[in-house]
């Protein structure tokens, strides 16, 4: 059950999981950029290849229970495992928020926008979130799609204007060049899927056949993260590892006819692509609300989720030292784990359990 | 609800007035930076657009204005220039950084440091260094072109094309710098008079040669055939204009599209670039009848030899002398063969001081001009 009667199609909902996850990409903290290397393929590969088997729980109640969620299938089962799951799930994604606010923040503030202040930012963007979140799931459905073409024309100008520029003699012939740091960047790198979160409960918008949306997403987003990587190495070579935002760099290296640099067109992409981001996060917390809490007080969960999110992006980026610290944990990819995979494995087994004794039930009225 | 939004929309947009900016005469648009370091400090350079130049009916209106300052650090150099000037300073959209012989004892990392920090800077400006002061490069004040700058830019593109000079963008120069030797070879620059109305003294700027850096600084200044051999070495002339003289006569011979590749191997415990160069050729001298295949080989071999001969000046003048990786060969081995790599990557440094080149140089004289 659903609390608006919006719906969108799996692309669209595919296209806005791309976006969040494109924007991840783009946005790191000093020392969480990719690094230099041939083994960064490899992880990214091995990263989508652990990223498909976390979406099994989620794929399979999104395939074979439409409609509903591991949120909704647990409060079915228990009003408290509802709750806990709830909690669980409420506290993940407002972390992921709050991180994505921070990292907004530090991005722009580090670019374009150098001297904004971090309150001016931040209260932008969550009231352009918060206006989003209330227009719903299908409008924002239509401005992810909007912002993704934005973003496809970027990429193809981006990739056409540093084709000059690329050094393929900085490619070469290892899978694994250093076996120290590649378990941990394999699970950096999967740890900043915090879509699998989006689509646990935003797959219940979908129309029909949500579990599609799946395919579209992991098949893009590791294309477009192999191109990203295959530029910043080719184009960046070793600097690569010096480079805060290797995505904003190549853009400003990208001198073509009309725009000269496309750093601009880059912070503005990137601006849009947060609006959506932390609109969808409000958007699953309401959603999540609604199935514990009931119709009235889903109306106020974006308003409160996205206050205490500005709130708390506020006060990390003035501590970015402690947000670091959390995203350290946040990195191990275990509050992912458990929200995004254990939680909705729970739930698939007890709506399998479920529909098995429905099975029974109607046997033996039949019988 | 709509009509609120609409009306937040339309003021805040006759308000823009309000918010405190910059007017553009009170902003220096930097088009070149250069920095030197004399007794302890460093003195920072800088070339602005003179907004009231280009405007001006008077013809004797300069089309840059300098700026000056000095401090400990190249940082607050900078500062030091922007309160002297009372400008605010823009670096958007400057074009070059030129780093004075002095200052090239300098770790060049911290010397570029404030273009790669700045989120203004742009990663195509070129990098060069010079002969004496950075100053007296940007002193020459160039009339032709918008910006002075301009001018400086071409030469550096023409002398890309025509083979003599390797240019480097920041972006190249940090990236070689991250390879284990932190080494680059960087166009050296020099002001000499010429007494042609091109500069408003007189004067104008030339590529004299080159500097190999090794370990973030300075290791020596190369001739301007080394400089040519390692563009060529470099993979990136791809065009090269070579003098020679045949039977008797100064002839002048175009090579075009050419292509260097680099194999390393070992050979009895040593380290061995076979470097293998093929190029195209045209006459440019008209006094050359006779399109025969007997002469175009000739010709070819000569020129073959002529553009060999840089190469190997480059190799040993930039290479071979003080181990410097100006062109880029770590990543060469590691491209051709990872383990070859993993074999030779502990003492990098005296590998390449003990390695050898090999050349195989081929130009095919395939074009005779319209001329017969």
């Amino acid at each position: 059950m659903t609390t608006k009667t919006g719906k969108i199609s799996y692309m669209q909902l595919g296209a806005m999981l791309i976006l969040c996850r494109i924007f991840a990409s783009a946005m790191s903290f000093p020392a969480e950029a990719p690094l230099f290397g041939m083994q960064r393929f490899t992880v990214i590969i091995c990263a989508k290849i652990l990223l498909a088997a976390m979406f099994i729980p989620v794929f399979f109640i999104a395939k074979n229970y439409g409609g509903e969620s591991f949120l909704s299938i647990a409060a079915e089962k228990s009003k408290a495992m509802g709750w806990i799951f709830g909690i669980i799930y409420g506290l993940t994604l407002l972390s992921m928020a709050v991180i994505s606010v921070v990292k907004f923040e530090y991005y722009t503030s580090s670019t374009i926008m150098n001297k904004a202040s971090a309150l001016l930012l931040i209260t932008l963007l969550i009231l352009v979130s918060l206006y989003g979140a209330y227009k719903g799931i299908e409008a924002m459905g239509r401005a992810g799609s909007i912002v993704l073409v934005v973003f496809a024309g970027f990429l193809i100008l981006m990739v056409i204007a540093l084709s000059g520029k690329m050094n393929l003699v900085y490619l070469y012939g290892a899978v694994i060049d250093n076996s120290e740091t590649f378990i941990s960047e394999v699970i950096t790198e999967l740890s900043r899927n915090s879509e699998v979160l989006l689509f646990a409960v935003l797959a219940e918008y979908v129309s029909e056949k949500a579990h599609r949306a799946v395919y579209v997403y992991i098949a893009a987003i590791g294309a477009v993260i192999l191109v990203l990587a295959f530029l910043s190495i080719t184009v960046l070579g070793p600097y690569m590892d010096s480079v805060s935002f290797p995505v904003y760099t190549l853009a400003s290296m990208s001198d073509i006819v009309l725009f000269h640099r496309l750093d601009g067109i880059d912070v503005g992409v990137w601006v849009l692509a947060a609006i959506v981001k932390v609109a969808l996060f409000a958007i699953a917390f309401e959603t999540a609300a609604y199935h514990l809490c009931g119709e009235k007080a889903a109306r106020l969960a974006p308003l409160v989720f996205l206050a205490a999110t500005g709130i708390l992006g506020w006060y990390f980026s003035e501590n970015k030292e402690i947000i670091m610290y959390a995203k350290g944990f946040f990195n191990t990819g275990i509050p992912l784990v458990i929200s995004g995979f254990l939680l909705p494995l729970v739930s698939l087994c007890i709506a399998k359990r479920r529909r098995k004794s429905e099975k029974a039930d109607l046997f033996d009225s039949i019988g | 609800m709509k009509r609120l939004i609409c009306l937040t929309v339309l003021v805040s947009l006759l308000l823009t007035g309000c918010v405190p900016h910059t007017e553009l005469n009170e902003r220096a648009i930097i088009e070149a930076v250069g920095i030197d370091f004399d007794n302890g400090q460093y003195t920072v350079t800088m070339q602005y657009y003179n907004t009231l130049g280009s405007e001006s009916d008077d013809i004797s209106e300069t089309n840059v204005l300098t700026a000056k300052g000095t401090g400990s650090s190249v940082y607050n150099a900078i500062a030091d220039a922007g309160f002297s000037d009372g400008k605010t300073l823009m670096f958007g959209v400057n074009q070059l950084i030129i780093i004075g012989e002095n200052a090239a004892s300098k770790d060049i990392k911290e010397l570029l440091g404030f273009a790669t920090t700045y989120y203004q800077s742009h990663s195509d400006v070129k990098i060069a260094a010079s002969e004496g002061t950075a100053e007296n490069i940007l002193s020459v004040k160039f009339k032709e072109g918008l910006i002075s700058t301009q001018k400086l830019k071409f030469l550096f593109s023409n002398a890309e094309e025509t083979g003599f000079s390797a240019n480097r963008n920041i972006i190249e120069v940090m990236s070689a710098m991250s390879g284990s030797t932190e080494s680059v070879c960087l166009p050296l620059l020099k002001a000499v008079y010429t007494n042609s109305d091109v500069s408003e003294d007189g004067r104008t700027v030339e590529i004299c040669g080159g500097v190999v850096y090794k370990n973030k600084v300075m290791a020596d200044k190369i001739s301007l055939e080394a400089m040519s051999g390692v563009e060529l070495l470099s993979n990136k002339g791809k065009e090269s204009v070579i003098s020679l003289v045949y039977d008797g006569k100064e002839i002048s011979v175009n090579a075009y599209g050419i292509r260097t590749e680099i194999t390393p191997y070992i050979d009895d415990g040593q380290l061995v670039f076979s470097v293998k160069t093929r190029a195209n050729g045209e006459f440019l001298s008209a006094d050359l009848n006779g399109n025969n295949a007997a002469l175009a080989e000739e010709i070819g071999r000569l020129s073959s030899e002529r553009l060999e001969s840089r190469m190997k000046r480059a190799a040993e003048e930039a290479v071979l002398n003080h181990g410097t990786d100006v062109l880029m060969l770590e990543a060469a081995v590691r491209n051709k063969s990872y383990g070859l790599w993993l074999e030779v990557k502990d003492g990098w440094e005296e590998t390449l001081k003990n390695s050898r080149f090999e050349f195989d140089t081929r130009v095919e004289i395939d074009r005779y001009g319209i001329e017969q």
